[in-house]
C-alpha cells in the first residue's frame, strides 16, 4: 500500500535518458530562439532540466514562484468558467520577458528572453519544444525501487550528522 | 521527494502548516535569518500589505554533497487564513514533512484545531494521513502571558503523540530545534 502510493504520488525519480534528452531540445530551443533561459520543472517547483545564463538567477525561487503562478492562474482559470488551467502564461517587462507554458499536467517550460527577442518566436518555437518534450515524460518516470540506492542507511546517518552541525544558528 | 539521478539530487518538501499570525513566516525569516548564505537560496515572502502571507514563503536549504549526493529541503509556509484554501492546498502537494506551527494564547485554542483538522483533510485527499506521517508539533509564542500551558496544549493537539516544541519564533528560540526534529523524524521514517 505504502509502495504504491509512493509510485503514483510522492517519490519522482528522474531517468538519466530522458534528461538528456530534454538537455538537447532545450539546447536547440536556445539556439534558435536566442532567449537567456529555457527551464524545465515538475509542478511542485522543482527545476528538472535548464540550458542557458542562470548564474545571477536563484533558480529555486524561480521555479517555486513559477509553479505557484501556474496554482493561482488555475484557479483563476475556474473561477471564469474554465476547466482547465491556462497553458501558457506570459509576462511582460521592460527589458526581459517570461514565456510560461505547460507541459502535461505535471511539468512546465520556462523561458527567459530579452527585449530584443520577438514574442512571436518564442511562443512558436516553445510549443513546438513542448510537443518534442511530452514524448520524453513517460520515460522521465522510473519506478521508486531505486530510491532505497540513494538513500541507503549510511547516506541517512551522515546527513543526519551533517543537518546538526548545519543547523544551527548563527 | 525528488530524486534527481543526473544531478545527484534529493529534494525533501517541508510544510510550515497552523493558524493564522501563529508565527510561520516568523519560523522561515528567523531560519533564513541564521542560516549559513552558502546553504541557502533566496527568501521568497508573498505577503498582503498587512504582512500576512497571501500565497506562501519559500526558500531552498541545500547542504554539501554526501557520498556524491546532495541534498536539498524546500521549506514553505502556508497562509492561515481561512480564506485562502486553496493556496494551502496547493503547497501541500507532494509535502514529505510537516511542522505544524499552534498559537500557545488561549484564545486561538479552537483555531488551532480548526487548523489541524483541515490540514488532516488535506492530506487525506492526497492519500495521506497524519496518524502515517513524519510531522512535529510546534507550540509557539510561549513568551506571552495569556497562554495555555503545555500540558493543555498537548492534550487538545497531540493525540498522536509527536515530537513537541516550546518556541518563541520572534526570538528564535527552538526554532532551529523544530526543523532538526522534524527532519530527523523524516529520515527515520524512509
Ligand atoms: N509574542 C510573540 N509574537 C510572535 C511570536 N512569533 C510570531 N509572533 C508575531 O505574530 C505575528 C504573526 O506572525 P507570522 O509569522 O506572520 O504568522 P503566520 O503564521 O505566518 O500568519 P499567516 O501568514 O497569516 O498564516 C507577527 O506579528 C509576529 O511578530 C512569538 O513567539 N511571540
Ligand atoms: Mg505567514
Amino acid at each position: 500500500m505504502e509502495m504504491q502510493q509512493r509510485k503514483n504520488g510522492r517519490r519522482v525519480v528522474l531517468s538519466q535518458t530522458a534528461y538528456h534528452q530534454i538537455a538537447l531540445i532545450l539546447e536547440e530551443f536556445l539556439s534558435r530562439s536566442q532567449a537567456r533561459l529555457a527551464l524545465f520543472a515538475d509542478m511542485s517547483g522543482y527545476p528538472v532540466v535548464y540550458r542557458g545564463d542562470a548564474d545571477t538567477l536563484d533558480l529555486a525561487a524561480l521555479t517555486a514562484l513559477a509553479a505557484g503562478d501556474f496554482a493561482a492562474t488555475a484557479e483563476m482559470s475556474r473561477l471564469i468558467g474554465q476547466e482547465s488551467r491556462f497553458k501558457f502564461l506570459y509576462h511582460e517587462g521592460a527589458s526581459r520577458s517570461l514565456y510560461l507554458c505547460a507541459v502535461g499536467t505535471d511539468y512546465f517550460l520556462m523561458v527567459v528572453f530579452d527585449k530584443s527577442v520577438a514574442l512571436g518566436i518564442i511562443r512558436v518555437l516553445s510549443h513546438y519544444t513542448v510537443e518534442k518534450i511530452g514524448r520524453y515524460i513517460q520515460e522521465l518516470r522510473q519506478g521508486g525501487e531505486q530510491t532505497h540506492q540513494f538513500l541507503d542507511f549510511e547516506f541517512r546517518d551522515m546527513l543526519a550528522r551533517q543537518l546538526d552541525r548545519s543547523l544551527r544558528p548563527r | 521527494m525528488h530524486i534527481d539521478w543526473f544531478r545527484q539530487e534529493i529534494v525533501f518538501k517541508i510544510v510550515y502548516y497552523g493558524p493564522g499570525l501563529g508565527g510561520k513566516t516568523t519560523n522561515l525569516e528567523y531560519l533564513h535569518a541564521h542560516l549559513d548564505p552558502a546553504l541557502r537560496s533566496r527568501l521568497v515572502v508573498l505577503k498582503s500589505p498587512e504582512e500576512r502571507t497571501l500565497y506562501f514563503d519559500f526558500f531552498e536549504l541545500a547542504l554539501g554533497a554526501i557520498k556524491g549526493k546532495k541534498p536539498r529541503f524546500h521549506l514553505y509556509t502556508i497562509p492561515g487564513q481561512l480564506y485562502y484554501a486553496s493556496s494551502r492546498k496547493i503547497v501541500l502537494r507532494g509535502v514529505d514533512a510537516i511542522v505544524f506551527v499552534a498559537d500557545s494564547q488561549s484564545a486561538r485554542r479552537q483555531d488551532n484545531l480548526d487548523s489541524l483538522m483541515d490540514l488532516e483533510l488535506k492530506l487525506i485527499e492526497q492519500g495521506k494521513t497524519l496518524a502515517q506521517f513524519p510531522w512535529v508539533l510546534q507550540y509557539n509564542k510561549r513568551d506571552l502571558t495569556e497562554i495555555d500551558s503545555v500540558d493543555e496544549m498537548e492534550q487538545s493537539l497531540n493525540f498522536l503523540r509527536v515530537p513537541h516544541y516550546e518556541a518563541v519564533a520572534v526570538q528564535g528560540l527552538a526554532v532551529f530545534e523544530t526543523l532538526r526534529g522534524v527532519i530527523q523524524l523524516l529520515l527515520n521514517k524512509m
